[in-house]
């Protein structure tokens, strides 16, 4: 065995307490002394779990609190965000971090938008890098003018007592799905998916789209490819599962209505987030017992897209605390699993290193365990384009909604193509113009 | 009376009844959905197995217990009487005047003055608030009940004037005339004898004033997210609509408790409101 003398022992053991020291500094990040004293107040939405938004709340006090800044911390619904954006952005006043769900405005107010290049960096490097649909929610150009906080999965949730009753495969494909909404609309159990102006309609009905390998936009995000074969056999599969699998109420539907079907145990599948299920669970026990989910439905050629909701930070340019801002976001970022226990397993994060398994919540849920996957399937809007801003504004207008809605009510599928073609390249010539 | 004429009393009163009983449903329906929903428990919600109209699990005040208990409902109940009452106030001081001087002074171009400011009325929130935002961030008000106190007059005042301006048109110019033969002036005469003699017209302006006041949703949204400083409008819609998750039993408990009072209170000034309106509406 080799001597080790005093000298050699005092360097490594230096060495040793001071690299330890050195990471204990860095997990403890301490903030800059410069934001101590500040204010930094935020705008959030009103998460669907009451108990995420008491735990943030506290998160960010007790951050407020170790750095010396005093946290203000607002919650709206998030359908509500886009117009205090636009009174904020007018007054050039407001808060110092905001927050995009539903609307993803990046590509809107990126010029107003401080770059967060920096902390995106730094979060990439410490988690095994962003998610490749992490930069189309929240860059620009290359720049990073904001940071994904998380997204939110819309996977398939089935009863599979009254599939096992009728001898029903699971709904893993789409024409399984269509195939048990057929068999078991008939015994008082039809599914639903919303025809109508609503964020689920936009998200369900992009998801058949993808699956069945339609897309909506080249990867650059300026030609638009709507116009296919594929989009055509979606629109095609909608009005079949309309007629022969929902009820006409689905054309009136808003983002609950799903998730009422489902708690008050008509539906016997229903394509929703999971507060569809935790409505369940809390609502109806014995419904929750025999639901379950699947993170996706695969279309004809056997692909399996499914259509996230993403949460974004930004801080305004007007902001008067970027620093703390930054730091703050940064705070989240290393925290994403207590975000999700807090948030019941909704909040799935968009940093490639905290997809360890088993994950808080869903990792340990043997129904939700499958959703640990879903990141690799998981797309947004505008796919395979970014979430541009003309892409924004065909999400908000509702076209894609509008076509399935139209083909379901009986409209002639190339006369629907044909509308929805004019209707989406209007958009995006007046995007290109401007 | 004859057996005969109160047959016919009693049938005229039955067809009155009769034609009055689908639109007493149609009105009452929607309070009486919102009181059963308000104290049903979430589960009860959820059924679509049983009749929806009533209670098939046993009635709850837990909805009442989250709204009072973990909202700020009862600062959202207090900013929204606030914010009404100055509203009320600021409106009746600016449109009493402005309707009297287009109504009587005879003015050059009155009658096109007072369809200027009723137009004004008619330009939506949507397009006004963004420059609004501006006046309110100036003034250092964002985030503040009283920034509401500002802006809800540009709406409740063009309409009051227009509405006040009609009304004292119906006021005939002689009993102005007496009281400035008895020594009143100009102002003596509107505070003495006008004034008086328009009280239902008043009382319409400040129903008016006040319930648009209480009915804005997007100016507060727009001006305010501390949920202290919210009004009732905003304050339910914001915080018992997560997501799509819909607190509905909360929701209809809190439209409850502030729709009911006003409309007792309403009922109560029902004729005034009624003579208000007409008599602005004959001139």
């Amino acid at each position: 065995m080799a001597r080790v003398t005093r000298r050699e022992f005092m360097r490594f053991s230096g060495t040793v307490v001071a690299g330890a020291s050195l990471a204990t500094m860095l997990d403890a990040r301490q903030a800059p002394a410069q934001i101590r004293g500040t204010t930094l107040r935020m705008l959030k939405w009103s998460h669907f779990v009451p108990a995420y938004d008491q735990w943030f709340d506290k998160f960010a006090q007790e951050w407020g609190e170790k750095n010396g800044v005093r946290v203000l911390v607002d919650h709206i619904p998030h359908l509500e965000l886009p117009a205090r954006y636009a009174a904020e952005f007018a007054a050039g006043a407001g808060h110092d971090l905001i927050y995009f769900v539903g609307q993803i405005l990046t590509g809107h107010y990126y010029r107003n938008l401080v770059d967060m290049t920096d902390v995106a960096g730094r979060l990439a490097k410490k988690y095994g890098g962003w998610m490749p649909s992490a930069t189309s929610a929240a860059q620009v150009g290359g720049t990073w003018y904001g940071i994904p906080d998380f997204f939110i999965a819309i996977p398939i949730l089935w009863r599979k007592d009254l599939f096992d009753q009728h001898g029903l495969a699971a709904p893993d494909t789409w024409e399984k799905f269509r195939t048990a909404a057929r068999t078991l609309k008939p015994t008082g159990h039809p599914t639903g998916i919303q025809f109508s102006h609503c964020n689920d309609a936009n998200h369900n009905w992009r998801a058949v789209l993808y699956c069945f390998g339609a897309r909506e936009a080249d990867p650059s995000g300026r030609e638009v490819l709507l116009d296919s074969k594929e989009t055509r056999e979606a629109l095609r599969f909608a009005k079949a599962l309309y007629e022969e699998g929902m009820t006409p109420e689905v054309f009136s539907w808003d983002d609950a209505a799903d998730n009422r079907y489902l708690a008050s145990g008509v539906a016997c599948c229903i394509h929703d987030a999971i507060s569809a299920y935790r409505t369940t669970e809390d609502t109806n026990p014995e419904v929750f017992r025999n639901t379950f989910v699947l993170p996706e439905a695969a279309g004809p050629g056997g692909e399996r897209r499914n259509v996230g909701e993403p949460n974004v930070w930004a801080i305004w340019k007007f902001s008067k605390n970027v620093a703390a801002a930054k730091e703050f976001v940064e705070y989240v970022g290393d925290h994403q699993k207590e975000a999700m226990t807090a948030s019941r397993g909704y909040n799935l994060p968009f940093l490639q290193g905290q997809y360890q398994k088993p994950m808080p919540v869903i990792g340990t849920d043997p129904k939700l365990h499958t959703l640990q996957d879903i990141g690799k399937i998981t797309s947004f809007f505008g796919y395979p384009g970014p979430m541009s801003p003309p892409a924004q504004e065909v999400l908000t207008s509702f076209i894609i909604p509008d076509m399935f809605t139209r083909v379901a009510r009986g409209q002639d599928i190339e006369a629907t193509v044909g509308w929805g073609m004019g209707e989406i390249r209007r958009i995006y010539a007046k995007h290109q113009a401007g | 009376m004859p057996r005969s004429a109160r047959r016919r009393a009693v049938r005229k009163h039955v067809l009155i009844y009769a034609g009055l009983a689908p639109f007493l449903v149609l009105a009452v329906f929607p309070i009486l959905w919102m009181a059963i929903t308000a104290i049903k428990q979430e589960a009860d919600l959820y059924r679509m197995d049983v009749v929806p109209f009533w209670f098939n699990l046993p009635p709850t005040l837990k909805n009442f217990a989250l709204l009072f208990w973990r909202t700020s409902y009862a600062d959202w109940i207090v900013n929204t009487m606030s914010v009404s009452f100055w509203v009320s106030v600021i409106t009746i001081l600016t449109a009493v005047p402005a309707g009297y001087a287009l109504a009587r002074l005879k003015l050059p171009g009155a009658e096109n003055l007072g369809i200027g400011i009723f137009m004004t009325y008619l330009v939506p929130p949507i397009i006004l608030f963004l420059p609004l935002a501006r006046v309110v961030s100036e003034l250092g008000l964002q985030d503040s009940w009283w920034s509401l106190v500002v802006v809800y007059p540009t709406f409740t005042i063009p309409f009051c004037t227009w509405l006040l301006m009609g009304f004292f048109k119906t006021v005939p110019f002689e009993i102005e005339e007496a009281a400035q033969v008895d020594g009143c002036g100009q102002l003596g005469a509107l505070l003495r004898v006008v004034l008086p003699v328009s009280w239902p017209g008043l009382v319409t302006a400040v129903i008016f004033s006040f319930t648009l006041s209480m009915q804005d949703f997007l100016y507060s949204l727009a001006f305010i997210s501390v949920s202290d400083q919210k009004p009732v409008p905003l304050g339910v819609a914001t915080e018992l609509i997560r997501g799509d998750v819909y607190f509905w039993g909360s929701l209809m408990a809190g439209a409850l408790l502030v729709g009911v009072p006003v409309a007792i209170v309403y009922n109560l000034f029902l004729d005034k409101f009624i003579s208000g309106i007409t008599g602005a509406a004959i001139k």
